[in-house]
């Protein structure tokens, strides 16, 4: 996978918001750094999981690689055909154009659908708006051709979206996404609005349109166990920078940053008639606007030492496809394996303990 | 693969459907906002009276017995003539009223009219009258009702011996239309200055804004009366009240601006309004297709009420004299009559228009009240 | 109006009975649940398991008498409680605005939601907050603090006493100085925790916890449900944990009752309902949640979609989900329970005897 041509590269990519008022006397704004300097790369055909909990900036990074949002500093570039595109650099009536190789689908599937017009006007809207058909009916088969797939009764492009539940309105999310074939699209929080049942529905629909139509997705998610399932790689971030990403596998058995294995430690698991007791991580997320100096993780961090407070780490490849951002990353692959975590104690054993 | 088993799960549960879920799925925003105001008896009962009133201003000419401006010689200032089915000499089919006779009143001893119970009068209906013209376009003569040899005042008569039923007819259209005509213009201008404001927010929505508040702090009062002076004295009663409804509407537009930029603020924002921009749709696009259908229902609330405003500023400016000029008729014309004592003592009668006034607004406001609950069909809880 | 005959057992704190709550709404009445059974254990954790429409939180507010004025409850229905003093009664036969009511509320029964922020008044401080349910539902008298009702109301100094203290005891830094903030100055896990010292500020012997952790970060989730735990071990009460997360149910319950379109359809001990799951949906739902031992194998769903509240099939409320429907029985007829050992039922054809499955 690493041979092959990245279909997208983001390097050092920084989007900061300015908050309150610019300070008149001395030219300072202060800035929220939602996304601080972030470099991955994403293939054709395969799905890239980012992975953060809240005030991480999954859900910026998203919006920016879909220019949804201004870029403060760092590059995206697209490789489609023969040419690079260089997102930032495009004018708006290119970008405009642009938007067919690249879509959304949104985290609520309520108001990300007008509820004023038509499940066929809904899906078509990416055909219309940029013209990509030469005729009504040639719009009207690449509608009923995509509902299809997404498993949507035709009779259904009749309705409106009031008449759908969560689930069937996130396929009609989807079928809008895919009719312009895309190649590329980022699933913000798909599923996370979904009931459990619908969730693994949706998953499964979204593998198997990527298998047949060989798109690549950035699937954006704070559960990892959903991630991991849709993933090929997996990229963690912590307020605004990437700790971690490498393959899906070895993420799971080999993960070498402490945020990672505090965020696998932390999921209730059950599995094979045992249930483990999550371990729980000190501390909370760091105000993006006072942000700590060095490693922005080293409040919380269980093995940090005096450097981690006064230097950030770099961003490196710590093996073949396996990125990492901690000083002593190797360290702690070496002494610990992998995350280990409790079997829950009975409640009678617990009692005995008090 | 294993679909094709729950395949035909889901394709077996549509069949569960039941046709009338199918009206409710197809339904249009517009259907939906009918069926829901369908449901408010009050607003549909407020409706069909605002519907009736304005049948009535329109054609007033058919359904008023005589124009505005005959003198009864006869009946001046005289009170409103009841319908009567039956009286000391027997029941009748046929409505009638009775004739008039004139007498000294003991006290004040003026000629007054009283009725003459000896004396029938039947109606007559779709009878040949004066001839009007019926929204400008041409001509008519019929008439709803009147009665031979003598006339028919079932709201009575003013000082100068004129039907007050009729005028207030005519006033009725005239005073509905100056509001309608005043909105419109409001609604125009608020809707081009409104949607850039909100539209395009930034430097362009603060120029706006200091705009709009410059225009809502002139006061109504002394900016008619002031108008009132610089109307030409020599301009018909015609100019003076397409003058008039033009100077309302120019002075309406900034609250439903301010409206108008808030509910595009509100839908700017929303996800199926980027999700529109992410297919590739151009501003223009999203504007007609996205941004406004979806406040187009609160639009319409926002203008029904504000017609009440308008009609009572019309109202309220003529009765003072600073708004429509005489011949022309309007609530407000017919009330400066009613601003005196003689009025209040003798003639009561020459307060029905106020009445009309009173249930016009009254009507609006709960024709408004009922749309507004009616305007979001989509607000239904989720999950 | 006490019932002298109504008993429970030594081990069960809360029992309901034939639960049936309907809602009048302006398309009809809808059933939200159809004749529940449930009994909560003395110190224990029953964990309510479904989804949107399951009616899971409605029977939980129905333990309150929190329900809203268009809902129904068969008065046929019992919530047998045992409050402190020992006795047992029905809370269905209580009127929500009397005062037996108001002092169960937020008194024995405490209870904690999903957003922190919709249960905290954002123009209170915190601790005006908590101060006003501690005085409303603690006494003194004279030397101790206690949660009788007799004695005297708290003064302003002792309310605050006894809040900082639970800021404290839920892990909140700097309690004292929290007490007087404002809702929106806390982070969420914070505000969760905030809220959890509210709800436990007076000591209740039940708490309902609906959905606590679903909008919190996994980190955090970590945190609140370890301190949910010490808490209910050092206060021996009985918790009712509402959540759609197997995960989490598996974690925090003793009992667990999986529910769906108003009815439980299995019931039984942890053990028993996750790992030895017989209900076509309890099956379903565990193997839908992604977990990380089966990375590469596909996602097994429950195909189709939750019926909307007037579509409810006939027969078996999950019919035309189910994979191992039976032709003509399962959408006709509604099972009945079956019980499987002591204390696992379900509800299904499948296990019914004399159903030819």
């Amino acid at each position: 996978m690493t041979d092959k041509k990245p279909l997208i590269t983001v390097n050092e990519l920084k989007i900061h918001f300015p908050i309150g008022k610019k300070n008149m006397w001395k030219g300072e704004q202060s800035v929220v750094k939602a996304v601080d300097g972030l470099s991955f790369q994403v293939f054709p055909s395969e799905t890239l999981g980012l992975v953060g909990e809240s005030g991480s900036g999954k859900t910026t990074v998203g919006r920016a690689m879909l220019r949804a949002l201004r870029l403060t500093g760092g590059a995206i570039t697209f490789h489609i055909g023969n040419q690079d595109i260089q997102l930032a650099n495009l004018s708006n009536s290119e970008l405009r154009k642009f938007r067919s190789h690249i879509q959304l689908i949104f985290q609520d599937p309520y108001s990300s659908l007008n509820p004023r017009m038509t499940v066929r006007d809904i899906i078509a809207e990416p055909l219309e708006a940029l013209g990509l058909c030469s005729s009504r009916e040639e719009v009207d088969e690449k509608v009923r051709a995509i509902a299809e797939r997404c498993k949507l009764n035709l009779e259904y492009l009749r309705r409106f979206p009031h008449a759908f539940s969560g689930g069937q309105r996130q396929r009609i999310c989807i079928a809008r996404a895919l009719v312009c074939d895309p190649e590329f699209v980022v699933c913000d929080e798909s599923v996370s609005a979904l009931d459990v049942s619908i969730q693994a529905e949706i998953l499964n629909l979204l593998q198997d349109l990527q298998d047949e139509r060989g798109l690549s997705y950035l699937f954006i998610a704070h559960d990892l166990s959903v991630v991991s399932h849709i993933s090929d790689r997996v990229a963690v971030m912590y307020v605004g920078r990437l700790v971690e990403l490498a393959t899906r596998d070895r993420l799971f058995n080999h993960p070498m940053h402490p945020y990672t294995r505090a965020l696998m430690s932390a999921i209730p698991k059950v599995s094979k008639g045992v249930v483990f007791k999550p371990e729980s991580l000190d501390g909370e997320i760091p105000n993006p606007a006072k942000l700590p100096s060095g490693c922005l993780f080293h409040t919380r961090c269980k093995f940090s030492q005096s450097v981690c407070e006064a230097e950030p780490p770099l961003w490196r490849e710590a093996e073949p496809g396996h990125f990492v951002s901690c000083h002593f990353a190797e360290d702690l692959a070496e002494k610990l394996s992998a995350p280990q975590t409790q079997k829950k104690p009975k409640r009678a054993d617990r009692k005995e303990t008090q | 693969m294993t679909m094709s088993n729950q395949d035909s799960h889901i394709n077996e549960d549509d069949t569960d459907f039941r046709t009338e879920d199918a009206k409710y799925f197809t339904a249009s925003q517009w259907q939906l906002v009918w069926w829901r105001f369908r449901r408010h008896r009050m607003a549909m009962f407020g409706g069909c009276l605002l519907l009736i009133m304005t049948l009535m201003g329109a054609f007033s000419g058919f359904f008023s017995p005589y124009d505005g401006t005959d003198r009864d010689r006869y009946y001046v200032l005289g009170p409103p003539q009841m319908i009567k089915f039956w009286d000391q000499k027997g029941a009748s089919f046929r409505p009638f009223i009775h004739g008039t006779k004139t007498e000294r009143d003991p006290e004040t001893l003026a000629q007054i009219s009283i009725p003459d119970p000896d004396t029938r009068h039947y109606l007559k209906f779709f009878v040949r009258g004066d001839t009007y013209s019926v929204l400008g376009l041409f001509d008519g003569n019929i008439r709803l009702f009147g009665v031979e040899d003598t006339k028919i005042h079932i709201f009575g008569t003013d000082d100068l011996g004129r039907d007050l039923y009729s005028r207030t007819l005519i006033a009725t259209g005239t005073s509905i239309s100056i509001g309608v005509i005043g909105v419109m213009l409001s609604f125009v201008l608020a809707l081009i200055i409104g949607g850039v404001a909100g539209y395009f927010g930034g430097i362009i929505d603060s120029v706006i804004q200091r705009a709009t508040e410059i225009v809502r702090v002139v006061p109504v009062i002394p900016l008619f009366m002031g108008l009132a002076a610089a109307f030409p004295k020599d301009w018909s009663s015609t100019q003076v009240y397409f003058a008039m409804t033009i100077v309302l509407g120019l002075l309406g537009w900034p609250t439903l601006a301010r409206r108008i930029r808030g509910h595009l603020l509100s839908q700017k924002n929303e996800d199926y309004v980027l999700a529109a921009e992410l297919a590739g749709s151009k501003p223009a696009r999203i504007i007609s297709r996205h941004l406004l259908p979806s406040f187009t229902s609160y639009i319409i609330v926002d203008l029904v009420i504000t017609f009440p405003y308008t009609i009572l500023a019309e109202t309220a400016l003529s009765f003072i004299g600073l708004g429509l000029r005489p011949p022309s008729v309007s609530w407000g014309i017919l009330l400066q009559d009613a601003q005196n004592i003689r009025a209040i003592e003798q003639a009561p009668w020459l307060f029905i228009p106020a009445g009309f006034v009173v249930v016009a607004v009254l009507a609006f406001t709960i024709l408004g009240d009922g749309l507004r609950d009616a305007a979001d069909p989509y607000t239904v809880s989720k999950g | 109006m006490t019932d002298q005959n109504l008993s429970l057992p030594d081990d069960i704190l809360c029992r309901v009975r034939n639960l049936r709550i309907q809602f009048k709404t302006d398309e009809g009445v809808m059933t939200a649940l159809e004749g529940v059974n449930y009994d909560i254990p003395k110190s224990g954790t029953l964990g309510l398991c479904g989804e949107s429409g399951s009616g899971k939180s409605v029977s939980t507010k129905a333990l309150m008498q929190l329900l809203s004025k268009n809902a129904i409850v068969d008065p046929a229905s019992q919530i047998l409680f045992r409050k402190r003093d020992g006795s047992v009664i029905d809370i269905n036969s209580l009127n929500p605005g009397s005062r037996e009511t108001r002092e169960l509320r937020g008194g024995e029964i405490g209870m904690i939601f999903q957003e922190p922020m919709a249960s905290f008044s954002p123009v209170y401080s915190i601790g005006n907050q908590m101060s006003e349910a501690i005085r409303l539902h603690l006494r003194s008298d004279g030397n101790k603090i206690t949660t009788g009702i007799e004695g005297r109301k708290l003064s302003k100094a002792e309310a605050r006493k006894v809040a900082v203290e639970m800021l404290d005891r839920v892990g909140i830094a700097n309690a004292s100085l929290r007490f007087d903030q404002y809702p929106h100055e806390l982070s969420g896990g914070m505000r969760q925790r905030a809220m959890i010292a509210l709800a436990l500020s007076t000591s209740p012997s039940l708490l309902i916890a609906d959905e606590p952790t679903t909008a919190l970060d996994v980190t955090i989730q970590a945190q609140i449900l370890d301190l949910l735990q010490e808490l209910q071990d050092e206060l021996g009460m009985s918790v009712v944990f509402i959540t759609h997360d197997m995960g989490v149910i598996a974690q925090v319950s003793d009992i667990v009752a999986v529910m769906y379109l108003g009815r439980i359809v299995e019931q039984g001990t942890m053990e028993d309902v996750v790992f030895d799951s017989h209900h076509p949906y309890s099956k379903g739902l565990i193997e839908a949640i992604p977990s990380l031992d089966k990375l590469d194998e596909r996602l097994k769903s429950v195909p189709g979609d939750i019926p909307g509240p007037f579509d409810r099939p006939a027969g078996c409320s999950f019919s035309n989900r189910c994979e191992q429907r039976i032709a003509g029985l399962c959408r006709k007829i509604a099972p009945d329970y079956a019980m499987l050992n002591d204390h696992h039922v379900v509800r299904c054809h499948l296990y019914n005897e004399g159903s030819g499955a």
